[in-house]
Parts: structure tokens; C-alpha cells; sequence
């Protein structure tokens, strides 16, 4: 009996040690690490330099045809005739010759183009000066090796 | 198998006459636009008439914008003149008509057209063509300074229209394009 109460005694010791040791163990301190402020950063907030202007490149027939169309707007709106008649000397110039083709485009319809009688870049020009109207826009303008205009391709406004 | 065949052969020719009827008709938006070309056609004729006639204008321009206004005629298309001092109404071929506007003797001539508009629809007929009439309202005026002559007077016309798909060939392609024809120009009305 007494020797069963003294290992009783001990197991529960021993347990009782256990667990304070476990505890001991499982302590932790809660006290959190906090890391020191950081010290303040400078933000420097860098200007990026202005980006340089995109050079548009344009190509040799937008830059023709832009030049065409202001060149039939000032024969079209030219004061006489004799302004009109070097107006039309100075645009003859831009084509390969003054039999240059000239397509009028009336309408199109699935795909499908309905044309006026094609003409010469000759009687189109000296057209504008007759009638003083420029109806037509330049829709296809096509340059030969030297850069002159071998076709051109309007439509009505 | 006799009624299928029948029945096989009447569905070809059926769909074949659809076909047919389909290349006949344009679509409203295609008709509007030949017809606008057409107009148009007449108000050119205008201004050449007008530079044509008018003493301001070189002898070299002039002979210049008749070969473009001959360009707008059908062959052998005549041209009426009147007067308000006759009854007479006279026609001539579009280049003879031009060739006296030109020589007329005045120092100044002024003529304009305006209410330059259909009275007939451009109709499409058997033979492919459409035609159609427009009708043009003139104004002629005429002042000679040295004999104080001033010869005013208003006329109608009626101007027949012919319109015609053609082809030619640009750049070494085919090129399909409306040929607009002027026909006879026919007086219907003059007054002072």
C-alpha cells in the first residue's frame, strides 16, 4: 500500500514536472519585435524629360496627293484666267505627262465601281478652270520611278 | 420520270429568267447617281456656253472649250435658236451653233442657264440605254456700245439625254464607265 503511494506520488511528480516543463517551453514571450521606424525616405520624383515629337513619316503618295488636292482647289478658285493657266502649269508638272489618266468615281456598290468617262490629267485640270467647281477627292494616286503621278483615281465629294 | 424532268426543266428556266431580270435593274442608290452625272453634265455645258459666247474670252480658249463642249453631244445633235423678234425657231449642229455664239456681234454677251432640272426621268430602254429629258431655262443678253443695242430675251429648251454603260481601256485594264450623250436641244418657249 505504501509502496503504491509512493509510485503514485512520483508519477504524478513526474508528470507534474512535464508539464511545467512543457509550459516553461511553450512561453513564449508575446511581446512582438517591432522593427524600428524606419527612417524616412526621401521621394525624389523624377521629371521625365518631354518625350521629342514623333515624326510622322508620310509617304511620297499622301504627300502627292495632299499637294494635288490643294492644287485643284487654286485652279478651281483661281481669280482668272491666267492664274488658273499657272496654277495648271505648275500642277502638270507634279505627272509623268498630261495624258496621265484620271478615273472618276461616281459610285460603288458591293464592291462594284460605277465610273464617269475617265479623262487626262490635261482636261481634268482645264475642267476645273472652265467650270470653277472641284467636286471630286482623291481617293488611289499612284507614282512612277521618278516619282511622278502615272495614275490618279477620284471620287465624287 | 417524265414529270421530273418536266418539273427539273421548268425550275431551270424559272431561275434563268430571274437572272436575266436581275442583270435589267439598278439599285436606287446606283440610278441616283447616274442620274446626278448626268445633271451635271448639263450644268458643264453651261459654263461653256457661257464662256463660249462671252467677248471677254480669248480666241484660243474659246475654240478650246467648244471642242469640250462638242465632247458632250451625241453625232449630228442639233441646237435650237430663237428670237423674240420671229417665230422662226432655227437649228443648227452643236459645233455651228458654238461658231456663230462666238462671232455674235455684240460687245458683251451674257449668257446663264438655271432651272436646269428633269421633266423626264432617265428610263432604261430595250436596247440598254436610258434617256431621259431635262429642261433648262436660258438668259441671253446682248449690248452693242456703239449702237446702243441691247437684245434681251428668256428661252426654255429641252435637252434629250442618252446614258450608256461603255468600256475602254486605261493601263491595260478593262474600265466600265457611264457615257453620258447630250441629244437635241429643242426650243419650247421664248419671251422678252
Amino acid at each position: 500500500m505504501k509502496q503504491h503511494f509512493t509510485q503514485f506520488s512520483l508519477n504524478r511528480s513526474l508528470i507534474l514536472i512535464m508539464v511545467v516543463f512543457l509550459a516553461l517551453g511553450a512561453c513564449k514571450s508575446k511581446k512582438k519585435i517591432v522593427a524600428p521606424p524606419a527612417a524616412p525616405t526621401e521621394v525624389i520624383q523624377e521629371v521625365a524629360p518631354p518625350a521629342a515629337p514623333v515624326e510622322v513619316k508620310r509617304s511620297a503618295e499622301e504627300l502627292a496627293a495632299e499637294n494635288l488636292e490643294n492644287a485643284f482647289n487654286s485652279i478651281a478658285n483661281a481669280s482668272n484666267v491666267d492664274a488658273a493657266n499657272q496654277s495648271i502649269q505648275q500642277t502638270m508638272a507634279m505627272f509623268s505627262n498630261q495624258e496621265t489618266p484620271v478615273l472618276i468615281v461616281i459610285h460603288e456598290e458591293n464592291g462594284i465601281k460605277d465610273y464617269d468617262e475617265p479623262t487626262t490629267i490635261k482636261k481634268y485640270l482645264e475642267y476645273l478652270k472652265d467650270t470653277k467647281k472641284n467636286l471630286n477627292y482623291i481617293v488611289d494616286i499612284r507614282l512612277d520611278a521618278n516619282g511622278k503621278v502615272s495614275e490618279l483615281e477620284l471620287r465624287r465629294k | 420520270m417524265k414529270n421530273i424532268l418536266t418539273l427539273f426543266l421548268g425550275l431551270f428556266f424559272a431561275t434563268s429568267i430571274g437572272v436575266f431580270a436581275q442583270s435589267d435593274n439598278i439599285s436606287p442608290a446606283r440610278k441616283q447617281a447616274i442620274d446626278s452625272l448626268a445633271l451635271e453634265k448639263v450644268k458643264d455645258l453651261s459654263k461653256y456656253i457661257s464662256i463660249i459666247g462671252s467677248k471677254e474670252t480669248q480666241f484660243s480658249e474659246a475654240n478650246r472649250v467648244m471642242d469640250r463642249a462638242e465632247e458632250l453631244f451625241a453625232p449630228n445633235a442639233e441646237m435650237g435658236v430663237s428670237s423674240i423678234n420671229s417665230n422662226d425657231i432655227a437649228y443648227y449642229k452643236v459645233r455651228r451653233y458654238f461658231e456663230r455664239l462666238m462671232a455674235l456681234n455684240y460687245d458683251r454677251v451674257n449668257i446663264s442657264w438655271y432651272d436646269i432640272q428633269y421633266i423626264s426621268d432617265l428610263e432604261r430602254q430595250p436596247d440598254g440605254r436610258y434617256v431621259g429629258v431635262i429642261t433648262i431655262y436660258q438668259r441671253f443678253e446682248g449690248t452693242s456700245i456703239e449702237t446702243g443695242m441691247n437684245y434681251k430675251d428668256t428661252t426654255k429648251k429641252d435637252i434629250t439625254i442618252y446614258v450608256e454603260k461603255k468600256q475602254t481601256q486605261i493601263a491595260g485594264r478593262t474600265i466600265e464607265f457611264w457615257d453620258v450623250m447630250l441629244g437635241d436641244v429643242r426650243v419650247t418657249e421664248t419671251s422678252a
